[in-house]
C-alpha cells in the first residue's frame, strides 16, 4: 500500500521523489521582514521629526538622532532588507534546484536566530552609544565576529544546496544571491579588521588609518549598496517578477549580460564618495568613471525586468504586488541613473553633504529595495501559507498609492532642500565672504525637513496596512484553501 | 548518524561554547555592551540549544507512533 502511494507520486512527478523543502526557516524570516520593516520605516520618522524639531530627543543620550540614525539605517538595510533577502534566496534556491535546503533544520534555524540576534545586539549596542563610527558599518569587533560565523553559514547553505541541485541550470537569480553572500563577506571581512582594546571591552581600534581607512570604508559602503541592495534584490525581481507575471525573462542572454558587467563595475565605484577629499585625483577620476559606466548594466536590467512584462501589462491593473514589483523597477532606473550624475565630480561638488544624497538613498531604499521587497512578500506569504490569495487585494492597491505617494513627497522635498543647500554653502557675497552661516541654511531647508516626515508617515502608514493584510491573508477564514503541500505541488523548474 | 542529527550535534557543540564564551565576556565585562552581549550570547545558546533538544524529544516520541502505523499499512 505505501509502496503504492510512493509510487504513484514518484509517477506524477515525472518520475522524481517530490521535494520536502525547508518552508519553516523562509516563513520565519518573512515574518521578520515585515516587523522590522514597521521597526525601521518608524525609527526613520521619528528621527526625520527629530531633525525638524530638535527638542523631540528630550534631551536623552539614547533618543539622540545621532545614536537612533544607525538603529534606523541597521533596521531598513540589514533588518528589513536583509531578512527579505534571506527569505527569498531560501525559497528560490528550493524552487529553482528542486532541492531542500542543505544542513539540515538545525542550521536553517541558527540562520535565522543568529542573524536577527546580530540586529537586535547591533541596535542596543547603538543606543548605548557603541559605534566604529563608520557609515553601515557600526558594529564593533564582537558583533563583527559573530556576524562572520552567521554569514559563512548562509554561504554554506546556499552553496551546499546549489550543489545538490536536482535542475542542471542554475537560473540567473541565484548568479545575483550567490554573488550577493560572497562579496557582503568579502565586504565585510576586510571592512571591519580591527584590534580589540581587550577582549571584554567593546571599543577596537581599526587596522587601517587616514586616506586607506576612508578608501575601504567607502569601497564596502558602496558595494554595500552594489551587493546588498542592488544584486541581492535583483535576484529577488528575476524570480518574483516573472513568477507574478507568469511570463518567462524578457530576455535569458542580457540577464547574463547585466549580471557579469554589473558585478565587474560595481567593485571600482567606492571612491566617488570621496570626490574633493585627500583621496588622489586618479582615484576619485577612476570611482566617477566606472559609475558612469555602470549605468549600462543597470539600465540593462531595468529593461529586461520592465519588458518581462510584455503581453502580461493587464496583470498591473488586478495585482498590486506586481505593480509594486514594476514601480520598484521604474525607481532602479531613476535612482540608477542619478547615482552616476552625482558621481560627476562636479555634480558632485554641489551635491555632496547636502539632503540630495538623502534623497536620492530614498529614492533607491523606498522606490527600489522596500517596493521589489513589498512585491514578493505580496506573493510569498498566500504562497508560503497556502491560501487562495492576498486578504485585501483592495487593501493592498492602497498601501501602494499611499507609500508611491510618500516617497514622492520624500525625495522631492530632499531633492530641493539638497540643492538650496548646496547653492547656499557655496555663494559668496562682493567681499569674497561665505553670504550664509550655516544655520541660515539649516533654517532655509527647515519646511522640506517638515514634508520629508510628512512622506515617511505615509510610507509607515502604507507598511501597517501591509503588515494587517498579510497577517489576515495567514490567519483569516476566506483565504483557506484544501492544504496540499510543498512537497506535492509541481516540480519546480528555472523559470527560462 | 544521517544529515539531520550531524546538523544538530554540529550546532549544539557551536551553540555551548558560543554560551561559554558568553559567560566569559559577561563576567570579565569592562563596559556595558560587552556584559549586555555576553549575557545574551550565553542566554541566546541556553535557548537555541533547548530547542534542539524539544525537537529532538518530539522525533523521538513520533517515531515509534509513524513505525506502528506503517506496521499496519
Amino acid at each position: 500500500m505505501a509502496n503504492a502511494t510512493t509510487e504513484a507520486a514518484v509517477a506524477s512527478f515525472g518520475g522524481r521523489m517530490p521535494v520536502n523543502y525547508n518552508m519553516d526557516v523562509v516563513k520565519k524570516f518573512t515574518i521578520a521582514t515585515v516587523f522590522w520593516g514597521v521597526v525601521g520605516f518608524l525609527v526613520g520618522v521619528y528621527i526625520a521629526s527629530e531633525l525638524a524639531w530638535p527638542g523631540l530627543n528630550f534631551g536623552l543620550p539614547w533618543l539622540n538622532f545621532g545614536r537612533l540614525r544607525p538603529v534606523h539605517t541597521s533596521a531598513v538595510i540589514f533588518a528589513f532588507g536583509g531578512n527579505a533577502l534571506f527569505a527569498t534566496s531560501l525559497y528560490v534556491v528550493q524552487r529553482t534546484c528542486g532541492a531542500r535546503l542543505f544542513g539540515g533544520r538545525a542550521m536553517a534555524d541558527f540562520l535565522f536566530w543568529g542573524y536577527n540576534f546580530f540586529i537586535v545586539q547591533a541596535a542596543l549596542s547603538y543606543v548605548l552609544g557603541f559605534s566604529r563610527g563608520q557609515e553601515y558599518s557600526e558594529p564593533e569587533w564582537h558583533l563583527d565576529l559573530w556576524l562572520v560565523v552567521v554569514w559563512v553559514c548562509y554561504a554554506v547553505v546556499f552553496i551546499g544546496t546549489l550543489l545538490k541541485r536536482k535542475e542542471p541550470h542554475i537560473y540567473v537569480a541565484n548568479w545575483f544571491y550567490l554573488a550577493f553572500i560572497l562579496t557582503i563577506a568579502v565586504l565585510h571581512i576586510v571592512n571591519t579588521m580591527a584590534l580589540p582594546v581587550s577582549f571584554f571591552e567593546a571599543k577596537g581600534y581599526t587596522l587601517y588609518s587616514g586616506t586607506q581607512n576612508a578608501l575601504i570604508q567607502w569601497w564596502y559602503g558602496h558595494n554595500a549598496v552594489g551587493f546588498f541592495l542592488t544584486a541581492g534584490f535583483l535576484g529577488m525581481m528575476y524570480y518574483f517578477i516573472p513568477k507574478a507575471a507568469n511570463r518567462p525573462v524578457y530576455s535569458y542572454r542580457l540577464s547574463i549580460v547585466h549580471f557579469w558587467s554589473l558585478i565587474f563595475m560595481y567593485i571600482w565605484a567606492g571612491p566617488h564618495h570621496l570626490h574633493w577629499t585627500a583621496l588622489p585625483d586618479w582615484a576619485q577620476t577612476l570611482g566617477m568613471a566606472f559609475s558612469i559606466m555602470l549605468w549600462m548594466p543597470s539600465w540593462g536590467g531595468m529593461i529586461n525586468g520592465i519588458m518581462t512584462l510584455s503581453g502580461a501589462w493587464d496583470k498591473l491593473r488586478t495585482d498590486p504586488g506586481l505593480r509594486f514589483s514594476v514601480t520598484a523597477v521604474g525607481f532602479y532606473g531613476m535612482s540608477t541613473f542619478e547615482g552616476p550624475v552625482m558621481s560627476v565630480r562636479t555634480v558632485n561638488a554641489l551635491s555632496h553633504y547636502t539632503d540630495w544624497g538623502i534623497g536620492h538613498v530614498h529614492s533607491g531604499g523606498l522606490g527600489w529595495v522596500a517596493f521589489i521587497t513589498f512585491g514578493a512578500l505580496y506573493y510569498l506569504v498566500p504562497v508560503l501559507w497556502e491560501r487562495t490569495g492576498l486578504y485585501s487585494v483592495r487593501m493592498a492597491a492602497w498601501h501602494y498609492w499611499i507609500a508611491t505617494l510618500g516617497i514622492v513627497f520624500y525625495i522631492s522635498s530632499m531633492w530641493v532642500a539638497g540643492i538650496e543647500e548646496g547653492l547656499m554653502w557655496r555663494a559668496y557675497d562682493k567681499n569674497g565672504f561665505l553670504q550664509y552661516s550655516f544655520i541660515e541654511s539649516v533654517m532655509a531647508v527647515h519646511p522640506f525637513y517638515v514634508i520629508r516626515m510628512l512622506g515617511g508617515v505615509m510610507f509607515l502608514l502604507g507598511a501597517l496596512l501591509m503588515a494587517y493584510n498579510l497577517v489576515m491573508t495567514i490567519r483569516s477564514p476566506s483565504t483557506q484553501r484544501a492544504s496540499v503541500g510543498f512537497g506535492s505541488g509541481p516540480m519546480p523548474v528555472a523559470a527560462e | 548518524m544521517n544529515g539531520e542529527t550531524a546538523s544538530d550535534w554540529i550546532f549544539g557543540i557551536l551553540m555551548a561554547v558560543s554560551g561559554l564564551i558568553g559567560l566569559v565576556m559577561a563576567a570579565g565585562a569592562r563596559d556595558p555592551e560587552i556584559f549586555i552581549f555576553g549575557g545574551s550570547l550565553a542566554v541566546f545558546a541556553v535557548a537555541f540549544i533547548a530547542g534542539l533538544r524539544r525537537r529532538h524529544t518530539a522525533a523521538m516520541v513520533a517515531a515509534p507512533v509513524a513505525a506502528e502505523a506503517k506496521a499496519h499499512g
